[in-house]
C-alpha cells in the first residue's frame, strides 16, 4: 500500500519524508481552527452519524471470491490470481476527455505521456486521457502547501490522508477548490459507478468535510503495525512464540547474542502499548475522558520497553537510531522488529530471489496480565481523491467513471490494466498467473492509476510461500481485538496547543524507556502535557462527543 | 581579504588618492580629513565613474541578481513573525498579531533550553574545533614533498563531501553498540563503548564529527594565507638564529593573524548557525535534552505543526542575535587594529 508505507517507521535517510511519518504517529495537525466548531486556537471536526445520507450506499461487487474470507473487516485473502480475470464494467466508461492529474510518487519518475505506452493502454481502455504530474513522495507536504496556498489543483487530485492532516486550513481550501461530490455519489446517486459503491461507508464517511462530501476513499487495512518476527530463524531455535510480555522478553534474552552480532529486538513501543492494552488515544469512561498518557496500562508499556532497552536486547543501532531496522531483520541481526504490515511482502521481494528458506511472520497478538490486547484502529481511509471545482457536471461525471475504472478489486480484468498493463507487453503472466513484468514494464508501469482510487484491502501476493494464509489468518484473529473507540468515524483537527505538547511529551518518553531519564519522572512529564495543552485537548474532546450526542 | 597591496601604509598620508586608484581606497589614521576627502571623490561625476567601472559593476551584476532573487525576497516573507500566517490566506490575508508570537517564543522554556544547547556547542566548537585547521594547515604547509602534501590535502579535504547521513552512520559503524570497536571489545571480554547513545559522550561525540568532517576543508584559507607569507623573512630570521618555533611564533602567526581574525568574526556571527542535519540525525540518540539546538526546535515548531509563524519568529531572533554578534565582533576587531570584514571608513 504506497500511500501509507512510508508512515510506521522513521527512514534516516529522507527525514522530510520522516516528517510526515513521525507525524502520522505521534503529532497531528494544529492552526485549523477558526472554520468550525473547535472555535478560535481550537481544532474542529466533522461528524459521522448525521452525515450519514451524504454517503454513497454500500452495494458489495459480488466479483471473484476470495479463497479466504476476512472478517468483520479484516482483508479477504486471495491465494491465486483468477484465470481469466473477471469483466467488471462491460465498456470503456470515458467519453474521450483529457485531465490532469496529481499525485504523490515514491520512487523514480516513469517516461511521461506520449512516450509512455502503458498509459496509452490504460487511456484506451478507460475511454479518456490522463496526465499524470507526479510529485515526491518523500517532499510532498512542501508541495501540497504550495498548491494549496497557489490554488493551484490538478483536475484530479491526490492526498495521502495524514498530508491533509498537516496542511493549515485544509478544511476551508477543500471547499473552494474541489467539487461537492454529495450529489454525483450520495445515497443510491452512486449506482453508475458500482467499483465505488463497493467501498466501505467508514472509508467514505472520513471524506466528509464540511458537511460535504469531498473525496474518495482508499480504505485501509483495519491495522498498521505489529511485530514482524524472522519465522525462519526462530525454528531453527525451535522456541516457541510468545503468549505473555514476560515470555517477550523471555524469549528475547533467550535469542539475544551480541557477541555473534545477533540482536533480539528493534524498538516496539507502539506495539506495546496494545499488548498492555492502552487506547490508542482517548478512552471514554463513566462521562469523563482520560487520555492514554493518564493510563496504567500505557504506563505498563513503558516500563515494559524500558525493562526491554535496560536488558539490552536492542540492536545498539536501534538505540542510537541509526540503524534500518529493516536491514537489520533481514540479514538476521535482529529477530523481532515492529514495522509497518506492509513491510512484511517488501521484504519478501527483496530477500526471496537469494534466500529462498527467508520467512516473516507476524507474531501473533497477545495481551498482558490475563487481559486482551487493545488493537489500534487505523483510520479508515489512507488517502482521498478530490476534483477540481468548477468543472461542468459531464466532466465531473466522467471522473467519476475513471476514478470508478481505478477502483475495480483485485480479480478483475480492469485491476490487471491499471495496475499491470497490456499482457504480452508489460507483463507476462508466469505459472501460477500470476504477473511478473516485462523490461518495458518495469520502465513504464507505474502507481499513478493505482492512486486515483482506492478498493476493499485484500491480501492478494499469492507468489510468496504461504503469505496469504499467514496474513489473513493473524487479521482475522487480531480484528476481534479491535479497539472502540469513541471518536470512531469523526474527523478531528486538533487544537494547537494540545497537538504542540506531544514533541515534548514523546521526546521525555523516549529518554525513559532509553533509561536517560528514570521511570519517576513519568509524572512530571505527565504533569507537564496536561498543563501545556493536554486538559485543553481534553476538554475540546469532549466537546466533540456532547456535540455528536456520543456521551 | 588578504591584504598584500603595496600601497598599505602608503596611503596613510594625506596624499589625495590618484583618480586611476581603484582599489586603495584611502584609509587609516587620518579621519578627521574623511569627509573633506569624500568630498572630492564626489566631484568625479557620475557618468565618468561609471565610464571607468562599467566593467566591474557588469562583474558584480550575477551576484546581486542572485542575493536579491534568493536571498532579500525571501528575507520579505519574515513579515509572517508578526502574522498568524496560515498558507490557505497567504502574506496578505493572514491576520495581523504584532509581537505575540514573539511573547509566545521567549515564554517557552523548550526555546530557552534549546538557546542554552546552542550556545554550549558553539563555545565548544569554537575552543576545541575552530585552532585546528590553523594547526593542520601549518602542519600540511611544512610537509616539504610536493607530491606528498597534495596527498595528504586531498585526504583531509575529502570528508567535507560526505553528507551528515553518512558521517554519521559512519561514526555509528565505528563507535556504536554493535560497531567495531565494541565488537573486538566484546569478543576478547570487555565492555563495549557506549559512546553513541551516551548523553554524556554528546559534546565529545559531535566535535569529533565535525573535526573529521570539515577541518581539512578549513584549512584551505589557511593554506592561501601561508603562501602569501613573505619567505624572505624566514630566511632573515634563520640567519638571525631564530629556530623553529620562534620563527612560527614571529612570522608565521602574525602572518595568519588578519586572516584568523576574519574568520572568528565570521565564526561569532554564526554562532547561532551549529547545524541541523548532525543534530537532528542524532536526537533520539542522545535525547533532545543534550541535542536540541536552535535550528531542530525551529524545525519542530514550524514544519511539524504547520506553525510557521512560529519557526519565523525563531528565525529571526536568530538573524538578529547573529547580526549583532557580528557587528561587535568587528567592532572589537578595529579596536585590534584589523580590518574585520569590512575596513572602517
Amino acid at each position: 500500500m504506497p500511500p501509507i508505507r512510508r508512515r510506521p517507521t522513521p527512514n534516516r535517510r529522507s527525514f522530510l519524508g520522516l516528517m510526515g511519518a513521525t507525524t502520522a504517529v505521534a503529532i497531528s495537525p494544529h492552526l485549523l481552527a477558526g472554520c468550525s466548531s473547535g472555535g478560535g486556537g481550537g481544532g474542529s471536526a466533522s461528524d459521522s452519524g448525521v452525515l450519514d445520507d451524504l454517503i454513497p450506499d454500500h452495494i458489495p461487487f459480488e466479483g471473484v471470491i476470495p479463497d479466504i474470507e476476512g472478517i468483520d473487516g479484516a482483508p479477504d485473502g486471495f491465494t491465486a490470481y483468477p484465470d481469466p480475470p473477471i469483466q467488471a464494467l462491460p465498456e470503456p466508461p470515458g467519453s474521450g476527455g483529457h485531465y490532469s492529474a496529481m499525485t504523490p510518487m515514491w520512487g523514480p519518475i516513469p517516461p511521461g505521456l506520449g512516450n509512455n505506452s502503458f498509459y496509452d493502454y490504460v487511456n484506451d481502455r478507460i475511454g479518456a486521457t490522463v496526465e499524470f504530474n507526479f510529485q515526491d513522495g518523500d517532499t510532498i507536504i512542501d508541495k501540497m502547501n504550495a498548491v494549496i496556498a497557489g490554488r493551484d489543483v490538478a483536475d484530479i487530485t491526490m492526498f495521502p490522508d495524514w498530508v491533509i492532516g498537516l496542511i493549515p486550513q485544509f478544511n476551508r481550501a477543500v471547499g473552494e477548490l474541489f467539487e461537492d461530490l454529495t450529489p454525483y455519489l450520495a445515497g443510491d446517486a452512486v449506482s453508475p459507478y458500482p467499483m465505488l459503491a463497493n467501498l466501505e461507508s467508514n472509508a467514505w464517511r472520513w471524506n466528509v468535510f464540511n458537511e460535504q462530501l469531498q473525496g474518495v476513499p482508499w480504505p485501509s487495512e483495519p491495522f498498521s503495525n505489529w511485530i514482524l518476527y524472522r519465522r525462519d530463524l526462530l525454528d531453527e531455535y525451535g522456541l516457541d512464540l510468545p503468549t505473555t510480555p514476560d515470555e517477550l522478553i523471555a524469549l528475547g534474552e533467550e535469542v539475544n547474542d551480541p557477541d555473534n552480532n545477533r540482536w533480539a529486538f528493534g524498538d516496539f513501543t507502539l506495539t506495546a502499548r496494545q499488548i498492555f492494552g492502552a487506547p490508542s488515544e482517548w478512552r471514554y469512561e463513566s462521562g469523563e475522558l482520560i487520555h492514554m498518557f493518564e493510563t496504567d496500562e500505557w504506563r505498563a508499556s513503558v516500563e515494559f520497553m524500558h525493562r526491554v532497552y535496560e536488558a539490552g536486547l536492542v540492536h545498539p543501532d536501534i538505540v542510537a537510531q541509526s540503524g534500518n531496522a529493516k536491514e537489520l531483520i533481514n540479514s538476521g541481526q535482529i529477530l523481532f522488529n515492529q514495522d509497518g504490515i506492509g513491510a512484511w511482502h517488501e521484504a519478501y521481494g527483496q530477500m526471496l530471489g537469494d534466500d529462498s528458506d527467508f520467512r516473516l511472520d507476524l507474531v501473533p497478538v497477545f495481551g498482558a496480565d490475563g487481559n486482551d490486547p487493545v488493537m489500534h484502529r487505523n483510520d479508515p481511509s489512507a488517502q482521498s481523491v478530490f476534483v477540481r471545482k468548477g468543472m461542468e457536471p459531464e466532466e465531473v461525471e466522467e471522473i467519476l467513471h475513471i476514478l470508478n475504472f481505478c477502483a475495480a478489486p483485485f480479480g478483475t480484468r480492469e485491476y490487471m490494466d491499471y495496475r499491470y498493463g497490456e499482457e504480452g507487453v508489460h507483463h507476462e503472466l508466469n505459472d501460477d498467473g500470476a504477473p511478473e513484468l516485462t523490461e518495458l514494464g518495469n520502465t513504464e508501469v507505474n502507481d499513478g492509476y493505482y492512486f486515483l482510487s482506492g478498493r476493499p484491502p485484500s491480501v492478494t501476493e499469492s507468489q510468496f510461500p504461504d503469505f496469504v494464509q499467514w496474513k489473513t489468518d493473524w487479521f482475522n484473529d487480531a480484528i476481534q481485538y479491535a479497539e472502540e473507540n469513541p471518536f470512531t468515524g469523526i474527523r478531528i483537527q486538533r487544537p494547537e496547543r494540545f497537538s504542540a505538547a506531544e514533541t515534548p511529551m514523546t521526546d521525555r518518553v523516549e529518554n525513559i524507556i532509553r533509561g536517560r531519564e528514570g521511570l519517576d519522572t513519568l509524572d512530571d512529564a505527565i504533569e507537564d502535557w496536561r498543563r501545556d495543552g493536554g486538559d485543553e485537548g481534553r476538554d475540546f474532546f469532549l466537546e466533540v462527543l456532547q456535540e455528536h450526542g456520543r456521551d | 581579504m588578504i591584504e598584500h597591496n603595496g600601497d598599505t601604509g602608503s596611503t596613510a598620508t594625506a596624499t589625495p588618492p590618484a583618480p586611476r586608484n581603484r582599489g586603495g581606497r584611502p584609509r587609516g589614521r587620518q579621519r578627521a580629513h574623511v569627509p573633506e576627502r569624500r568630498g572630492s571623490r564626489r566631484r568625479i561625476p557620475f557618468h565618468a565613474r561609471l565610464r571607468r567601472d562599467w566593467q566591474l559593476l557588469l562583474m558584480t551584476l550575477p551576484a546581486l541578481v542572485l542575493l536579491a532573487v534568493f536571498h532579500y525576497t525571501p528575507t520579505l516573507g519574515n513579515i509572517i513573525a508578526f502574522q498568524e500566517y496560515n498558507p490557505w490566506d497567504g502574506l496578505l490575508g493572514s491576520p495581523w498579531v504584532g509581537f505575540a508570537q514573539f511573547e509566545r517564543l521567549f515564554a517557552d522554556p523548550r526555546f530557552w533550553h534549546a538557546v542554552g544547547n546552542t550556545l554550549m556547542i558553539a563555545t565548544i566548537q569554537l575552543v576545541f574545533f575552530f585552532p585546528i585547521p590553523i594547526a593542520l594547515a601549518i602542519l600540511l604547509d611544512s610537509v616539504l614533498t610536493r607530491k606528498l602534501r597534495l596527498v595528504l590535502q586531498s585526504i583531509v579535504y575529502m570528508p567535507h563531501f560526505f553528507s551528515w547521513v553518512l558521517v554519521v552512520t559512519l561514526f555509528q559503524q565505528i563507535l556504536g553498540g554493535a560497531g567495531l570497536f565494541s565488537q573486538v571489545l566484546r569478543q576478547n571480554g570487555y565492555a563495549p563503548l557506549e559512546v553513541m547513545s551516551n548523553p554524556d559522550a554528546f559534546l565529545f561525540v559531535v566535535t569529533s564529527q565535525m573535526i573529521w568532517k570539515d577541518a581539512g576543508w578549513g584549512t584551505i584559507i589557511f593554506l592561501a594565507a601561508l603562501a602569501a607569507i613573505n619567505q624572505n623573512l624566514y630566511e632573515s630570521a634563520a640567519v638571525d638564529g631564530a629556530g623553529r618555533w620562534r620563527r612560527m611564533w614571529h612570522i608565521t602567526l602574525p602572518g595568519l593573524r588578519p586572516v584568523i581574525i576574519l574568520l572568528l568574526i565570521l565564526k561569532l556571527g554564526d554562532v547561532l548557525n551549529v547545524g541541523f542535519e548532525q543534530f537532528y540525525l542524532q536526537r533520539d540518540a542522545f535525547g533532545s535534552g543534550v541535542s536540541e539546538v536552535l535550528d531542530t526546535f525551529i524545525y519542530h515548531q514550524t514544519l511539524v505543526t504547520g506553525n510557521f509563524s512560529a519557526g519565523a519568529v525563531a528565525g529571526l531572533v536568530k538573524g538578529i542575535v547573529g547580526l549583532i554578534l557580528i557587528l561587535l565582533a568587528n567592532k572589537l576587531a578595529h579596536k585590534m587594529g584589523e580590518h574585520g570584514i569590512y575596513r572602517r571608513a
